[in-house]
């Protein structure tokens, strides 16, 4: 199974992401962002950085580059995406997910181990989770509040496009303590914490972050 | 406006030249008279009052420095002090380049830019070597945490460390946040930087080979610090505060990391033959010792100089301090590589000049011969001082005044001393920094060390503490560097990692204050006795001077960065309890010592006596035993003993995982609570037996304190403290003063207005 | 004819440029950016706050944005310049967008 991760300049857990997918089982292909074409993938990772230093918006830089008319042109035909944190931002930018990121309510970066709860564990990056499952996961970012109009967070909310909530305390004010949300086909997914730092007992607050790669994996096997 | 050329600086012998108001002395304007034969250019006045600063060329403190150079030359040290930064063998091939240096002036006067830039400038030391940076680690004092401008300073420091370390990808691993009065006008901003790179890989910052591109390449030089360092370091401020904001430099992250990116890229092939980083003192510095290391000989073409600002003169072009430039030496065969290499990252790159033939440094602008010196004379040969020291009248009294040593309300204290700025949960602070990033940090904050692992096959692993006690300095500066020096050691050995070399960051008030230069000295001296004693090799540093404000200087306050090496970081051991009815061990021996303890400063206000008395074999054994523990596997948690004692350390464990302990303290309960003796440490085990063999073996003495359990703390007979009361005592004290960001999720928190 | 929300009333000299159809050659064009009202806005609060402890308790609202300066070469296209302000410049999710041209 070939997973592309795509490196922008200023990535910065491009290589975190490529190891998370090793250690699940999957092979890496390493995609640069000024590539128009997109090699053959079966899916596709966003990782978290600051992508032109977050410049303009975060994520609106690196959303416009060659490869990313590619990545949605195949997300479009079903390819599975995930977008961490700067990655998240980059679908949104992009149009491919709905709402927006911006500064963390208390301004400040914020960098913790944090609990999530799993609400959608049918789309292509969640299937290893069961459904209402507590993880720990980091999270870490300065411009990670998620927001929309209360129109399109009700809508997100009644078709159920809510993937992962934060638990237990919200870290940068995101509305509706929205963690992750999903695509109408729950095939493109983002994500503000890092499932990538969560994947070896030795570097993270636990294994709970493998599961986002493991099941995108199984997904391709059965597809 | 006319240039000032070299012909025209020979043919007008007697103008008037501003050497006064850049910095230098009469008698260096008249040496650099002597070394040139005729009137220096404005161009190379520029050069050498920016390199013959204090800051650059270490006057004051060469002299003391030289002792490092005695110490015996240890087998690990492949690059020692002299270059950009040392380098360790770590085994395995694998070598290590590490560095602290301080931006302290800066970040009085603009605390986001000031602490940005220097992790930035710390960062291209160690790139420079040819490593890739893994980690870096702060060490910050401000004035009293409930003054005004601690809420100014505070807030932006901490934002700009975790702004600029955080976007360029390195995990912040550790460090320390210290409050007293006496940096008030003074606040410190030490930032260290750790690579990793194979041995094969090593670069120097050398100008070899007639015929070599001098290729610069980076951001676009603008006006940024022009005249900070002479300005800023040898400026103590006076008693109104910043008055004049001498320009200071502003730093972007990205374009680091995209530098970063090409660097690694440029080394992997092989491109370049000798490469520098531009930092103080920009392109004076970076060319005249580029070209003092090599052969001598080096041409520039000013004018290439890619500008951000047109208006800038030659001689500012020289001094500009603009970030993220660095500078290479390349064979013509390869420049075109070089470049495209730069193309694909969005790096500028500029061909500016080439290495020469002869001895000098030539600089041309628009055709006209501007600077014509001799490189080392500006790089290397600048002034030596031999200032004048002696003790402070005031020390004999100090040391005299000893601290009081019965505790009135143990529990009370104890309360106070966790509670306090200095002891209390750093959150607030840390939470602001990307721990995670490269995914190799096996240890962080709170962790008595940082440890980073550098290979996932063989687990190998560095450790890194960085520390600095001003109050035992300012008792006793000889054995206060000493007891610094110790107490990194201790805490990288804490982690199971074996201790190889050391960094400093000497922090000081005024050299022309004799004793100030008095505790200079003595810091030196301890260090180096220290290290001799220990076995390390000090592989660089960096030395602040200047940090006072008026007559008051800043306590003396030498940091130490010790760096260790772990085979197996699988073997690792962490600080906090995790599970009940575990025993809890004391390893080595406390004496009733509270000279510059917390217990005295904060529950009496005192600072006096003599600090703990010092002992390397002690620390020599406690290292070995926990290395052996380690790797027997043998505790399930370490947690060395410094500042406030073992209430400190006591409630650091219990807080960790909220798990609590039952103690028996015998004899004087203050000496066992409050001192701070040295070469101590609390483990939990399963396996008690164990580690009493081991520690005798060992020559370690051991005490059995208790047994993990429960809610709360209890010292029986003598205090019980619920967890929740303790938690609450601890977290609450950074974000009551600067900030509670958990209840604003959706409000603005109180302070300063961050600078972003 | 203006730009995408409610911009301040267009002055003489930009109304008379509108209705000609073709503008005079414009070396600069602003773009103003400001979050939506519905999103909440912490680096306004924050100044706010400060101008509060600062003793200005007459000001009552702040929001923070972002100004934008373009150069441009030759006769602009009014709808080019409307397209990058509105999806580039801005996030059209979140953002308003003011555009104003600028004389000589």
């Amino acid at each position: 199974m070939r997973i592309g991760v795509v490196t922008f300049p200023g990535s910065l857990d491009d290589v975190d992401a490529a190891r998370a997918v090793r250690l699940a089982g999957g092979e890496v292909v390493p995609l640069w962002h000024a590539d128009a074409e997109l090699p053959a993938v079966d899916a596709v990772v966003l990782p978290g950085g600051f992508s032109y230093g977050d410049y303009l918006r975060a994520g609106a830089i690196a959303a416009r580059q060659p490869l990313m008319r590619a990545v949605v042109d195949r997300a479009h035909a079903g390819m599975p995406v995930l977008g961490i944190c700067n990655g998240f931002q980059v679908l949104c930018e992009a149009g491919l997910l709905p709402g927006a990121l911006t500064r963390n309510s208390h301004l400040h970066f914020r960098n913790r181990d944090q609990a999530l709860q799993v609400e959608r564990a049918d789309t292509a990056w969640t299937s290893s989770y069961a459904p209402g499952q507590t993880i720990v996961v980091p999270v870490k970012n300065g411009e990670g509040r998620y927001v929309g109009s209360d129109a399109d967070l009700d809508r997100l909310e009644g078709e159920g496009r809510v993937v992962v909530r934060y638990a237990g305390g919200n870290p940068n004010g995101s509305s509706r303590d929205i963690a992750g949300v999903t695509s109408a086909d729950g095939r493109v997914v983002g994500l503000m914490p890092h499932p990538e730092h969560a994947v070896e007992e030795l570097t993270g607050p636990s294994v709970d972050g493998l599961g986002f790669f493991t099941s995108v994996l199984q997904g391709a096997l059965s597809a | 406006m006319t240039v000032d050329t070299v012909t025209r600086a020979g043919e007008t012998p007697d103008e008037e030249q501003p050497h006064r108001e850049l910095g230098l002395r009469d008698e260096e304007y008249l040496r650099i008279r002597d070394i040139l034969g005729r009137r220096p250019t404005t161009a190379e006045l520029a050069m050498y009052s920016v390199m013959w600063s204090e800051h650059c060329s270490y006057k004051s403190s060469k002299v003391h420095l030289r002792t490092f150079g005695d110490l015996p030359r240890s087998e690990a040290l492949l690059v020692g002090m002299g270059e950009n930064a040392g380098v360790v063998d770590v085994g395995d091939g694998y070598a290590v380049t590490f560095k602290v240096e301080s931006h302290n002036h800066p970040s009085y006067v603009e605390p986001y830019q000031g602490a940005a830039t220097g992790v930035g400038g710390i960062v291209r030391d160690i790139l420079t070597m040819g490593a890739r940076p893994v980690a870096v680690m702060d060490s910050l004092r401000f004035g009293r945490a409930d003054a005004p401008d601690t809420a100014r300073v505070l807030p932006g420091v901490v934002a700009g460390v975790g702004g600029y370390g955080n976007c360029l990808g390195l995990p912040n691993i550790g460090g320390e946040v210290l409050f007293d009065d006496c940096y008030a006008g003074n606040p410190l901003v030490n930032a260290l930087c750790v690579g990793v790179m194979r041995h094969e890989d090593v670069r120097l910052a050398k100008a070899e080979g007639v015929g070599n591109k001098v290729v610069l390449f980076g951001a676009r030089t603008g006006g940024d610090g022009i005249g900070g360092v002479s300005v800023l370091a040898s400026e103590t401020f006076d008693e109104h505060g910043p008055a004049k904001r001498p320009s200071v430099q502003v730093g972007d992250p990205f374009t680091e990391k995209l530098l970063i990116e090409a660097c690694l890229e440029i080394f992997a092939a092989d491109l370049v033959t000798g490469i520098q980083d531009l930092g103080g003192a920009g392109l004076s510095c970076a060319t005249s010792e580029l070209a003092a290391a090599g052969s001598g000989g080096m041409r520039i073409d000013l004018e290439t100089v890619p500008l951000r600002d047109s208006t800038l003169t030659a001689a500012e072009i020289l001094m500009s301090e603009s970030q993220e430039r660095m500078c290479a030496i390349v064979e013509p065969a390869k420049v075109e590589q070089f470049l495209a290499v730069c193309a694909k990252w969005d790096v500028l790159a500029t061909v500016i000049g080439e290495v020469t033939d002869g001895d000098r440094l030539l600089i041309d602008w628009h055709g006209e011969r501007i600077v014509d010196v001799p490189p080392r004379t500006v790089a290397h040969d600048g002034p030596v001082y031999e200032r004048p020291y002696h003790r402070p009248a005031d020390l004999d009294d100090l040391q005299a005044d000893l601290p009081p040593t019965a505790s009135a309300d143990l529990r009370a204290d104890w309360l106070a001393v966790v509670g306090s700025p200095d002891g209390c949960d750093k959150s607030w602070v840390t939470e602001q920094y990307d721990r995670y990033v490269q995914g190799n940090t096996v240890l962080a904050q709170p962790d008595d060390a940082g440890l980073v692992r550098i290979d996932e096959a063989s687990h190998r692993g560095i450790a890194l503490a960085l520390d600095g006690n001003a109050r035992f300095a300012r008792l006793d500066p000889y054995t206060g560097a000493q007891l610094n020096l110790a107490e990194a050691y201790r805490n990288v050995a804490v982690s199971g990692a074996v201790p190889l070399a050391v960094t400093n960051c000497l922090n000081f008030g005024s050299p022309e204050e004799p004793e100030v230069m008095w505790q200079f000295a003595e810091a030196v001296r301890g260090l180096a006795d220290g290290c001799r004693a220990l076995g390390l090799p000090v592989t660089g540093g960096n030395v602040s001077l200047y940090n006072q404000t008026g007559d008051v200087p800043i306590n003396p306050t030498p940091v130490i960065g010790v760096l260790g090496v772990h085979d197996d970081v699988r073997t690792r051991v962490r600080g906090g309890w995790r599970a009940a009815g575990e025993t809890v061990l004391l390893l080595g021996e406390t004496r009733p010592e509270f000279g510059g303890s917390a217990w005295a400063g904060v529950v009496h206000g005192h600072l006096g006596g003599l600090p703990p008395r010092l002992d390397l074999d002690a620390e020599r054994a406690l290292a070995g035993l926990l290395a052996r523990l380690a790797a027997d596997g043998a505790v399930t948690s370490a947690h060395d003993l410094a500042d406030g004692g073992l209430a400190q350390a006591l409630t650091e464990s219990a807080l960790r995982h909220g798990v609590g302990a039952t103690v028996r303290v015998d004899g004087d309960p203050t000496a066992a609570l409050f001192a701070e003796s040295v070469a101590r440490a609390v483990v939990t085990t399963a396996d008690p037996a164990a580690v009493r063999a081991a520690a005798e073996a060992a020559g370690v003495p051991v005490t059995e304190l208790g047994t993990t359990g429960g809610d709360a703390l209890v010292v029986e007979d003598v205090l019980e403290l619920p967890l929740a009361e303790l938690r609450s005592t601890w977290t609450r004290t950074l974000p009551d003063l600067f900030g509670h960001p958990e209840d604003v999720v959706g409000a603005v928190p109180t302070g300063a207005v961050p600078t972003s | 004819m203006h730009a995408v929300s409610a911009a301040p009333a267009p002055t003489r000299l930009e109304t008379a440029r509108t209705w000609t159809g073709t503008l005079a050659p414009v070396p600069r064009v602003v773009v103003d950016v400001v979050l939506k009202p519905e999103i909440s806005d912490p680096q306004g609060q924050a100044v706010l706050g400060a101008l509060g402890r600062l003793g200005h308790t007459g000001v009552t609202g702040v929001r923070q944005g972002k100004h934008f300066v373009l150069d441009v070469e030759g006769t602009p296209d009014e709808a080019e310049l409307r397209g990058i302000a509105e999806t580039l410049l801005a996030n059209p999710v979140i953002e308003d967008v003011e555009l104003h041209l600028e004389g000589a």
